[in-house]
């Protein structure tokens, strides 16, 4: 990045002040105290990094002599100037970057002009002053001080200390041979436990290996026990069921006692017979009872069937009665519907009569019956209502229509006078505005486009005679010096003829004074050449000469003649510019800046006269096509009149068709077609009212001739008006009655039939039932029925004692479960019943005995059998085996960390080492050449030690110092090879940056200064240096001013070349 | 000669731990113990199923000599539903179980034949009194087999003979990753009088040959993420005397899964975290409804790199994608995350400048190459932490892997420490 110049608009004590032509090498600022030197230091920094955040005191530089804050730096490209303005705003300012061709640039093309450099290595790296030059400190800034000791570990880089730090803090807290607390031995300590654990929960084999033996042995004793118990159960069940059946027992022997004294020699009775005699008597008295009630029954039925009364003739007629029961209802209605048809009938006739009436003289009642309401005649009606309706409003809208847009073309027509009046407010206009704008053209863009050529013609013109001036002086003063020297070496040759004369003059043996005078008047001789030489310039044919001779002079003389070149060249183009605007060849940049107002001043006016004849044009062709229009709208309103004509004739044609007055509107024909409508509609309802009437009075006709023969065949009068309904009910109930009493005699004789049945029934039972008595008794060869009675008491006692002896052996059976039951109740009628207590009390003595040992062992091998279910479902191995191998993956994990953390510590070690062995890094290499060069190699080199923010120098016989060890001076000159270097191998990454440097010699001696000076000059060489000073002793140090070399003065807010 | 089926397991390795897992859910943790149980009891439901003639197991029924009370109970009680269902089992000793083994007092059912380890014996199986197949095995004496056990087996000859089973626990051609107890070679596998041989030791499945039938049906449950995948057992039809099918059944109860996942397609890490739970709902689909326990493995090159080998992303990733899972049931157990991916720019690219890292990384390629130099490591950096005999013990000695593996996560360590803020 090159500086060309800038401009400042307000900054500090500058207010509108510009420069350009700064020098790609080295430029020298010089000024005094307060001159400004530091505010174009900050102009700088802020142009290229912003503006600072005016917070903490922050100096800003406001303007303090007018102009807006900030201004434009130019850099020099390829391609031409690129310009970057900036003004105060959010984020460092506003900026704007214009390149040569017009095209603009943003924030980033900025960054990338700066080659990634922040704000705060510029600060300390590339601008700096005095202050920041007397420390280290100034460059140990984390940020600088990556770039400038972190090479070797890549740019960017993190702490190399912090790495260290972490991984051996890490491998700490993971492992260390000795100790508790990391988290590896912490897990080899947990390991041991549980692989303790494991060993001891093996055992559990052993104890289940002891258990089995054990339940075998109980299992032995238990064998044996068992079958005992089995034997005393036995015996105590066996004594528990005599006693049991003891009971039944004593039962079985008293009745065996008691059936022993029963006769055994009546007959055997059935256990029924006694029931069966009293059953038989209960029946006879019964059926004795049943025929007493038959005989009253069929008394009380006679005496009902003889009190019943029936009328036959009566029934006779029932049919006809019923009929005409049935029937009077309907009679009743048609008697009103004959009153009602009637009445209805008078009304119709007289509303048809008024509508003939209504209708007009010739209306009667046949020709109304003849009219036809058809639909045709509706539709026809409806047809031209509508026809006339849509002509009617159609010729409304048309003529509508017509007066709104004859009012559109007069208000645009007023428009069109309006604008016509504003374009000739523009003032007068060249007839070529009337072409361009005809063609669509700009006609000022070739004037604009010629202002900027010359605006860049002129500043190259100035810049070629800048240029032509400074070659000129140049070599003007190669020429003088080559004319001195000339003059040096004739003198010297005059001076040394005239001693070589008087050195012969002395041996040829003159006199002293001969050759001394010839010595003295050979002095004198050059020094009035050497005085002459010196004051007068060097002739045209020296010149020339020199030219020939020395070929650097030729090919600046030849430079010299093609700038003339360009500058003619120049000169006519401008001229031919001039010419072509019509204008005098500008000579200042101002006349440009005019021209340029002018042009557009004049283009401003160009454009509002093209507004304005745009919108002109715009109305009229606006009042054109609302003319069309409304051309158009008279057209069709006068259309819509003759539709409108014509509908009308054929709604005359149809009224005169239809007969009826013409004069007729749809309206009122439509009332009269509704009118005949009605009339035809009550004629045809009086017509069915008509039909009605004459069918009710044959239905009332009817009835009364049915009614009178019924009264003739009972012999009755016809009955009177009123009573006919009463006569009719009376003969029905009479009617009903009859029929009942003859349908009860029917039943009353039906049930005495049943009743004589029934009677006969009981009697023939009646006898059966005492034969079957006199059976019963003489089976029991008894004489009486006291005799059977007795016989049946014994019969039933002996049965009685024969069950009590089956349930006694029964229950013994049962009790016992003993087969041989015979043999089991003799055993019994040997036993007592205390000798049966006593064997039971000794069997269950040795019962109890034997179940308290088994118990005991039953307990045992239950608790056995416990414990080896437990170990058999235990997971408590498995547990801890899957815990052991949890923590074994754990250790393994933590123990590949370590092992990571280990190997990365180590290989990083190596790294260092070799690094810092072998590879320091770029930037220290060059300061250290660049030191060691400016102190004549009294230190052989700098020395970085790798990741620490420091550095070492290195003297020819080997010792090291620090910086703090070193003289002021001295430590300044290293800081600024530091820097120097830093620059140099960022330019070699492609970032080349402006050097700014302020007042950075004034602590040097005079030798230092002399190699410091060499060092920046050097370093000019390559980059843009600009160098403040107010000390002018210092410029001497740099020679004089050259292309590569410029110098300027800084007074009272004034930047001027010296 | 009739047709008959048999099952051929190996490896049940009953209570065996699971290796390497950290699991710290409580029903999880129950459920890796109960996991070679709930296998076996599978398989002996499958054998009933199934109607097989007998059942074979080569070796390691158990996981350790000191076998624990409540396995051989589960393996008795698994052999008394067999003899339920008149279903023959054939067993030899591995290395695991060998027959020096302690033993508690289990006495298991008539059903079950175990081969001693003095020489191969042979037992005829019989269909209703007409023999079917001979079964001949050998058991291991001790943990430490050295003795060539398919050698001692009978030579071939051309007498006619039953179908002829060898049962051995071997391993054949020096497998590596298991232990090289019972070696034996194809040569002593095709001269025996054997038709097919039934093999235990190497806990990856695989059908040897075919001619005769030498096959290894693997373990029958995962134990670590070294036996992912589905684990089960043969079950081997044969009709006139010839194999006529060999088909594989899955049988574990927990199935581990390595879910390997490229970095490369992501840009953010919600992405990747989206892109791991959709691999975890693939494995569901894809196994069944058993517990699953799986563990990714980043890989590829991707502009995550950086941030994956920050501490503590990776553990933050993987409770990340564990909240989609926590409620599964039956469960999926994300185990862990490996890194193995590399970062955008080549470590080549890294090496190639003068900075530290790069020298740093140069070194360590160098070192990488080198086994010499690797052993040299692990003897004097890596010996006062691996080198105890209790660590040794623990995790197992260290091999080459191990230390290329701690190298790699080095080298990500140094990148993250000394790379630029904006590599």
């Amino acid at each position: 990045m090159i500086v060309e110049g800038f401009h400042i608009n307000g900054f500090g004590i500058f207010s509108q002040m510009e420069i350009r032509g700064f020098s790609p090498g080295l430029n020298i600022i010089l000024g005094g105290n307060e001159a400004g030197k530091s505010t174009i230091l900050a102009f700088l920094r802020v142009m290229l990094f912003g503006f600072p955040r005016n917070t903490t005191g922050t100096n800003t530089y406001p303007p303090l002599k007018g102009g807006a804050h900030g201004g434009s730096l130019i850099l020099a490209s390829d391609n031409g100037p690129i310009v970057l303005n900036r003004s105060p705003g959010a984020h460092g300012g506003n900026i704007s970057l214009s390149y040569p061709d017009g095209t603009k640039g943003t924030g980033d093309d900025l960054q990338r002009l700066l080659a990634g450099a922040t704000p705060t290595l510029f600060n300390n790296v590339y601008a700096f002053g005095l202050s920041e030059l007397q420390t280290i400190q100034s460059l140990t800034n984390e940020e600088v001080a990556s770039a400038l000791y972190g090479a070797s570990l890549g740019a960017g880089v993190r702490s190399l200390a912090a790495a260290r730090k972490q991984i051996s803090q890490r491998q700490g807290d993971l492992f260390k041979p000795t100790g508790k607390k990391p988290e590896i031995n912490q897990k080899i300590s947990e390991f041991k436990e549980n692989a303790a654990l494991i060993t001891q929960a093996a055992r559990d084999a052993d104890i289940y290996l002891a258990s089995v033996k054990a339940l075998e042995s109980i299992q032995q004793e238990l064998n044996s026990l068992n079958p005992l118990k089995i034997q005393l159960n036995k015996k105590i069940r066996f004594c528990e069921n005599i006693l049991g059946l003891w009971g039944d027992w004593l039962d079985y022997a008293q009745a065996l006692s008691r059936l022993e004294e029963i006769p055994q020699n009546f007959v055997q009775l059935p256990e029924n017979s006694l029931s069966l005699l009293e059953s038989l008597n209960d029946k006879i008295g019964s059926a004795t009872e049943e025929i007493l009630a038959l005989q009253e029954e069929l008394a009380g039925l006679q005496n009902l069937a003889a009190s019943l009364e029936v009328e036959t003739g009566l029934i006779d007629q029932g049919e006809p009665i019923v009929l005409l029961n049935s029937e009077y209802a309907g009679y009743r209605i048609n008697l009103e519907n004959v009153q009602r048809h009637t009445l209805q009938l008078d009304a119709k006739n007289a509303e048809i009569q008024s509508i003939c009436t209504s209708l007009g003289a010739g209306w009667t009642l046949e020709r109304l019956a003849g009219f036809e309401g058809s639909l045709f005649l509706k539709q026809d009606l409806d047809r031209h209502e509508k026809a006339l309706s849509i002509a009617a409003q159609a010729n409304q809208q048309a003529s509508s229509q017509v007066i709104l847009r004859q009012e559109s073309v007069d208000e645009i027509l007023e428009e069109i006078h309006r604008r016509a009046e504003a374009a000739n407010k523009a003032g007068t206009t060249p007839h070529a505005w009337e072409q361009a704008f005809q063609a669509g053209q700009d006609p000022l863009a070739a004037s604009r486009d010629a202002g900027n050529k010359l605006a860049e013609l002129l500043s190259r013109k100035e810049f070629l005679e800048q240029e032509l001036a400074h070659q000129t002086q140049r070599m003007t003063d190669k020429a003088v010096f080559a004319w001195r020297r000339r003059g040096y070496f004739a003198a010297v040759f005059l001076f040394g003829g005239a001693l070589l004369a008087g050195t012969g003059l002395m041996i040829y043996g003159l006199e002293w004074y001969a050759p001394l005078s010839a010595v003295a008047l050979g002095m004198i001789a050059g020094a009035m050449y050497l005085a002459r030489i010196t004051k007068s310039p060097p002739p045209e044919r020296f010149i020339i000469k020199l030219g020939i001779r020395d070929q650097e002079f030729a090919r600046m003389g030849t430079g010299i003649e093609a700038q003339q070149a360009k500058l003619r060249e120049i000169e006519e183009d401008m001229g031919r510019l001039s010419a072509g605007l019509g204008i005098a060849v500008p000579q200042t940049n101002q006349e440009i800046l005019d021209f340029i107002a002018h042009t557009d001043f004049e283009f401003n006016r160009f454009r509002s006269w093209m507004g304005f004849r745009t919108d002109l044009e715009e109305c009229r062709a606006r009042g054109k096509a609302a003319a069309k229009r409304l051309d158009a709208a008279r057209e069709t309103a006068m259309q819509t009149q003759i539709s409108l004509a014509s509908c009308e004739a054929a709604w005359q044609d149809w009224l005169k068709g239809q007969e009826f007055p013409t004069s007729l509107s749809p309206v009122s024909a439509r009332e009269a077609l509704s009118l005949m409508e009605t009339g035809a509609a009550l004629l045809r309802e009086a017509s069915i009212e008509e039909l009605q009437l004459v069918q009710c009075r044959s239905k009332v006709q009817e009835f009364e001739d049915n009614l009178r023969q019924l009264t003739m065949a009972l012999s009755l009068p016809f009955p009177k008006p009123g009573l006919v309904q009463a006569s009719l009910q009376e003969l029905g109930s009479r009617l009903d009655k009859s029929r009942e009493n003859q349908a009860v005699q029917k039943q009353v004789a039906s049930g005495m039939e049943t009743v004589e049945f029934k009677i006969k029934e009981k009697v023939s039972r009646l006898d059966n039932l005492n034969c079957e008595r006199k059976n019963l008794l003489a089976s029991a060869q008894a004489q009486s029925e006291q005799e059977f009675l007795e016989k049946c008491r014994l019969s039933r006692e002996q049965i009685s004692l024969e069950n009590q002896l089956e349930r006694a052996a029964s229950g013994i059976r049962n009790v016992s479960g003993e087969k041989d039951i015979q043999g089991l109740l003799g055993r019994l009628s040997t036993m007592s019943r205390d000798e049966c207590l006593a064997r039971l009390q000794e069997a269950n003595n040795e019962l109890k005995c034997t179940e308290d040992a088994l118990q005991d062992l039953t307990g045992k091998y239950a608790e056995l059998k416990a414990d080896m279910r437990r170990l058999a479902s235990d997971t408590k191995v498995s547990l801890l085996r899957t815990k052991e191998g949890e923590i074994a993956e754990q250790i393994k994990n933590l123990s590949f960390q370590w092992g990571a953390y280990t190997l990365a510590g180590l290989f990083l070690e190596r790294a260092v080492s070799f690094l810092e062995e072998e590879q320091q890094p770029e930037v220290i290499t060059r300061a250290g050449t660049l030191f060691k060069e400016i102190t004549d190699g009294r230190y052989e080199r700098i020395y970085a030690p790798l990741g620490e923010k420091s550095i070492e120098l290195i003297m020819t016989d080997g010792t090291r110092k620090n910086p703090e060890q070193l003289s002021r001076g001295t430590a300044e000159l290293l800081y600024l090879c530091i820097r120097m270097g830093y620059i140099q191998a960022r330019a070699k990454q492609g970032a080349n940056l402006p050097v700014v440097m302020d007042d950075v010699l004034v602590n040097f001696d005079a030798t230092r200064a002399t190699q410091a000076a060499h060092a920046i000059s050097g370093l000019a060489r390559g980059h843009q240096v600009f160098l403040f000073t107010c000390h002018k002793p210092f410029l001497k140090l740099f020679g004089n001013p050259s292309p590569d070399f410029h110098l300027y003065t800084l007074h009272q807010g004034k930047l001027a070349p010296a | 000669m009739t047709t008959f089926s048999f099952v051929h397991a190996a490896d049940i390795h009953l209570d065996s731990p699971f290796a390497g897992i950290t699991a710290s859910a409580p029903h999880i943790r129950e459920t890796l113990i109960q996991a070679s149980f709930q296998a076996w009891r599978k398989l002996v439901e499958f054998c009933i199923d199934e109607r097989t003639d007998f059942l074979l197991l080569a070796g390691d029924i158990f996981d350790w000599e000191d076998r624990s009370v409540r396995a051989q109970l589960a393996f008795r009680d698994g052999c008394a539903r067999l003899a339920d269902h008149g279903i023959q089992v054939f067993a030899v000793h591995g290395n695991h179980d060998p027959i020096q083994g302690r033993y508690a007092a289990v006495e298991l059912t008539e059903n079950v034949y175990v081969f001693g380890s003095n020489g191969p014996e042979t037992r005829v199986v019989e269909r209703q009194g007409s023999p079917m197949a001979a079964v001949s095995g050998i058991s291991y004496q001790t943990r430490e087999e050295k003795r060539n056990l398919a050698s001692l087996f009978p030579a071939r000859d051309s007498s006619p003979r039953l179908f002829s089973i060898g049962l051995v626990h071997a391993n054949l051609g020096g497998a590596t990753g298991h232990a090289p107890y019972a070696p034996c070679t194809m040569s002593d596998l095709v001269q025996a009088s054997i038709d097919y041989w039934a093999l235990g030791h190497v806990h990856q499945r695989r059908v040897v040959s075919e001619a005769p039938y030498v096959v290894y049906p693997g373990n029958i449950q995962g134990r670590s993420f070294i036996e992912q995948g589905e684990r089960g057992v043969y079950l081997v039809h044969v009709r006139a005397g010839a194999v006529t099918d060999v088909d594989f059944r899955a049988m574990d109860a927990v199935r581990f899964l390595v879910l390997d996942i490229s970095i490369e397609p992501h840009g953010s890490v919600d992405s990747l975290v989206q892109d791991m739970a959709n691999a975890v709902y693939k494995a569901l689909d894809d196994n069944g409804d058993r517990p699953l326990i799986c563990r990714f493995t980043l890989s590829g090159r991707g502009a995550l790199f950086s941030q994956l080998i920050k501490p503590g992303v990776v553990e933050q990733i993987l409770d990340n994608v564990r909240e989609y899972f926590q409620d599964k049931d039956p469960f999926v157990w994300l185990e862990n995350i490996r890194t193995q991916c590399l970062p955008l720019a080549d470590i080549m690219d890294l090496m190639e400048s003068d900075g530290l890292l790069a020298r740093v990384l140069r070194d360590m390629a160098e070192v990488e190459d080198s086994p010499l130099a690797l052993s040299d490591l692990a003897e004097k950096v890596l010996s006062p932490l691996f080198g105890r005999r209790l660590v040794s013990g623990a995790i197992g000695k260290l091999a080459e892997k191990d230390i290329v593996d701690m190298l790699d996560k080095a080298r990500n360590l140094c990148i993250d420490l000394l790379e630029q803020e904006d590599a």
